[in-house]
């Protein structure tokens, strides 16, 4: 193998970005895509955070309402619920071991930094 | 429409791509998935100047992202091969459908492969020719633009052709009725096989109408593979002989070789030898003062000689490179005569 493949590691944690994105403030689709890009997550794809939403919605961790905008169109905004939350300190645990058994791993003497 | 794709003609055109690539999903769940798209899409075109397809992949692949992201497997589970080639499938029929309309247009017609369907039974009585080409033509040489079956009949080759073609009309008209996909592909595979048939037909037959045509015209004098392209003159004394021309038996110029095929095209065609440095060929250099006598062996090197036994060429040496016009039918010798 080559070297790490960013968009495969993206597909495991873009459930778990997306909700911490939302922890702060609620948005819409394009704008929760923006924060992603502008957070580092460059290489996430449009469908994938659309997909997610969606996805998430779907398994009750979100809420969605629609706010008339008075220059565009409508926009579905996404937030946080209770469910939401919740899942989001779990899955942010689990992230939290991962990366740290990554990082023991990674600086056991041999692994060059 | 005046050639150019508006903004928002593109964004309809994107959203109907990744609707067509769900139109597995309920539609219910479908409508739910695309109801951010177009204000998605909107966005980005927004932001962005180049093609929607540039930034965000083809449609089937953003439907493939979306659907996977989603949580949302297809009945057929596209793995990254089978998406490439729907991909590559997608914008073969987007690329089809737009030729067909913008062709269609050209013409006067809605759409072109309506006006192709128009033709098609002049395609038939075309491939049943084509049919009676390949399987009674092309084992043989193709002598007329009719294959003639049984011993060059023409009254036969006509019966047979006119099998072929009732035979291909009757054949289309029931294949019209097929529905399985099976046969349909079937059909346009065999179609398509005898259509590059009917441009190979055309090409040997215009290939074979020449060659008869070459035949009948060919002159007297045939020398099949073995063509001369110069005549090198020797004389007896094994030196090299220049400014001669060669006559037959009858005292007609004998004008053999090919001037064009010379490094540099000779002043005077048909004066032997016509190229500037023919003894090259003999695999010495003329700078060579051996190259002026080639030795007792030099008869063998004679170009003449190939002249088939029924034209008896007589070397007639001229003097001077000034053209001989009488034909001098009795072979003279040549070493008193010799110029350089």
């Amino acid at each position: 193998m080559p070297c790490v493949d960013t968009t495969q590691l993206l597909k495991g944690v873009l459930d778990l970005a997306v909700l911490a994105v939302l922890r702060e403030e609620d948005g819409y689709g394009y704008d929760i895509l923006r924060r992603l890009r502008t957070a580092g997550l460059e290489e996430v794809g449009d469908a994938s955070v659309y997909g997610t939403l969606r996805r998430l919605f779907q398994n009750g961790l979100l809420t969605t309402y629609v706010v008339p905008s008075e220059e565009g169109p409508h926009r579905k905004y996404y937030a946080l619920n209770a469910a939401g939350r919740t899942q989001l300190a779990q899955s942010g645990k689990v992230w939290r071991s991962f990366a740290s058994t990554m990082d023991n791993l990674l600086d056991e003497p041999g692994v060059a930094a | 429409m005046n050639g150019t794709e508006t903004r928002s003609d593109e964004i309809a055109r994107y959203l109907a791509g990744v609707e067509a690539a769900l139109l597995d999903l309920p539609a219910d769940v479908r409508d739910e998935l695309l109801e951010d798209l177009p204000d998605h899409l909107a966005e980005v075109a927004s932001e962005d100047s180049g093609p929607l397809q540039a930034r965000l992949g083809s449609p089937a692949s953003y439907a493939a992202e979306l659907r996977a992201a989603a949580g949302l497997m297809s009945a057929k589970t596209p793995g990254t091969g089978a998406a490439r080639l729907t991909d590559w499938l997608s914008l073969a029929t987007d690329l089809y459908r737009r030729a067909d309309a913008r062709g269609g247009r050209l013409i006067g017609y809605p759409r072109l492969s309506e006006y192709l369907r128009l033709l098609r039974p002049g395609w038939w009585v075309l491939r049943g020719y084509v049919l009676d080409v390949v399987v009674f033509g092309l084992s043989n040489r193709m002598t007329s633009v009719i294959p003639l079956v049984g011993g060059g009949k023409w009254l036969t080759g006509m019966v047979v052709l006119l099998g072929c073609v009732v035979g291909s009309v009757w054949f289309g008209r029931r294949a019209g009725r097929w529905r399985e996909s099976w046969q349909r592909y079937g059909l346009r595979a065999l179609n398509l096989v005898l259509g590059v048939l009917l441009i190979v037909v055309a090409f040997q037959l215009s290939d074979d109408i020449r060659d008869g045509w070459q035949a009948a015209n060919a002159s007297p004098v045939s020398y099949q593979d073995n063509e001369p392209s110069d005549v090198i003159p020797v004389g007896s004394d094994g030196r090299p002989l220049s400014g001669v021309r060669l006559f037959d038996q009858n005292g007609n110029a004998l004008n053999l070789g090919d001037p064009y095929s010379c490094p540099s095209a000779p002043a005077t065609p048909y004066l032997y030898p016509m190229c500037a440095d023919p003894y090259a060929a003999f695999g010495v250099p003329s700078w060579w003062p051996g190259a002026a006598s080639l030795g007792p062996s030099s008869s063998a090197g004679v170009q003449p000689s190939t002249v088939p036994s029924t034209a008896v060429p007589s070397i007639t040496p001229t003097p001077s490179a000034g053209v001989s016009a009488t034909p001098r039918p009795s072979s003279a010798t040549p070493t008193a005569s010799v110029s350089g």
